[in-house]
C-alpha cells in the first residue's frame, strides 16, 4: 500500500488540470481525525470543469489509464488502494469540496474535507456504517459542534441530526 | 462492605480506568501526523487482506459435507 503515491497522482492531476480540486473523503478523510480504522477503499471528491449540465470523468480516466493504472468496478488501483472519485452530489458535498483543509505532509499539500463537513455528509448518506462513524466522531470528540450545527441548518439537516442524536443518546444509555 | 458495595466499587473503578485508556489513545491519536495515520490505515489494510487469505486457506482446508 502506499498513500502517498495517490496523493502524488492527485496532485499532478490537479496541476496538469485534469481536476480542478480534490479533497479526501469517506474513511480516509475521517481517519485524518479519528483513531485510523480499516477501510477497503479510497474516497476522493474530485471538481472538474462542467460542460454543460453533464459531469464527465472520463478525462480522469484518460489520464489514469494512459498511466498504466487499472480500473476495478467503479475504482481505479492506485498504490495498491481501490480509488474511487466522486464528483460532489449536493450541496452539501460541494461546500465541503471547496472548504477543505490543506494539510502540508512531506513536501505535498494534501487536501482533506473538514470533519464537520464529513459528519454532516454520513448523516445526510444515513447508512448504517455511516452512523458507526459519526458515533466515532462523538465519541472522540473530533469536531466543533457549532460549526456542526452551523453547517446542518444550512443543508436542512438539524431535524435529522436531533433524531440521529436521540437515537445515539439512547444507544449510550442501555 | 456488602457483596453488592464490592460489586458497585469494581465497576466504577473499570468505567473509570476505561475512561482513562480511551482519553490516554485519544492524546496520542491527536499527536500523530497525517504521514502516521496513513502508515496505520496501510498497515491496517494488509493486515486485513492478509486475513482474508488465512480464511480463504482455512475454507479450502476444511472438510467437505456429504450431499
Amino acid at each position: 500500500m502506499n498513500t502517498k503515491e495517490v496523493l502524488e497522482v492527485l496532485n499532478d492531476m490537479r496541476d496538469k488540470g485534469v481536476i480542478q480540486r480534490y479533497a479526501l473523503g469517506g474513511a480516509v478523510g475521517a481517519a485524518v481525525y479519528l483513531e485510523p480504522f480499516y477501510t477497503k477503499d479510497l474516497d476522493v471528491f474530485v471538481a472538474l470543469e462542467r460542460k454543460g449540465t453533464l459531469i464527465d470523468l472520463s478525462a480522469i480516466y484518460s489520464y489514469l489509464t494512459a498511466r498504466g493504472f487499472e480500473t476495478k468496478g467503479q475504482w481505479v488501483v492506485i498504490g495498491g488502494w481501490d480509488v474511487e472519485f466522486l464528483p460532489p452530489y449536493s450541496p452539501l458535498t460541494e461546500q465541503a469540496l471547496s472548504e477543505a483543509t490543506v494539510i502540508p505532509w512531506e513536501n505535498m499539500r494534501v487536501s482533506v474535507m473538514q470533519p464537520e463537513h464529513l459528519v454532516a455528509i454520513c448523516l445526510e448518506t444515513g447508512r448504517i456504517k455511516d452512523h458507526e462513524r459519526i458515533a466515532k466522531f462523538l465519541e472522540q470528540e473530533a469536531f466543533d459542534a457549532d460549526t456542526l450545527r452551523r453547517i446542518l441548518a444550512n443543508h436542512g439537516l438539524l431535524e435529522k441530526w436531533e433524531r440521529f442524536m436521540r437515537r445515539y443518546e439512547t444507544r449510550e444509555m442501555t | 462492605m456488602t457483596d453488592t458495595d464490592r460489586q458497585r466499587a469494581e465497576a466504577k473503578t473499570f468505567i473509570e480506568e476505561t475512561a482513562a485508556r480511551k482519553l490516554a489513545r485519544r492524546r496520542a491519536t491527536a499527536r500523530l501526523d497525517i504521514g502516521d495515520k496513513f502508515r496505520i490505515l496501510e498497515e491496517l489494510h494488509e493486515a486485513e487482506r492478509d486475513i482474508s487469505a488465512i480464511r480463504v486457506a482455512a475454507r479450502s482446508l476444511a472438510p467437505k459435507r456429504d450431499k
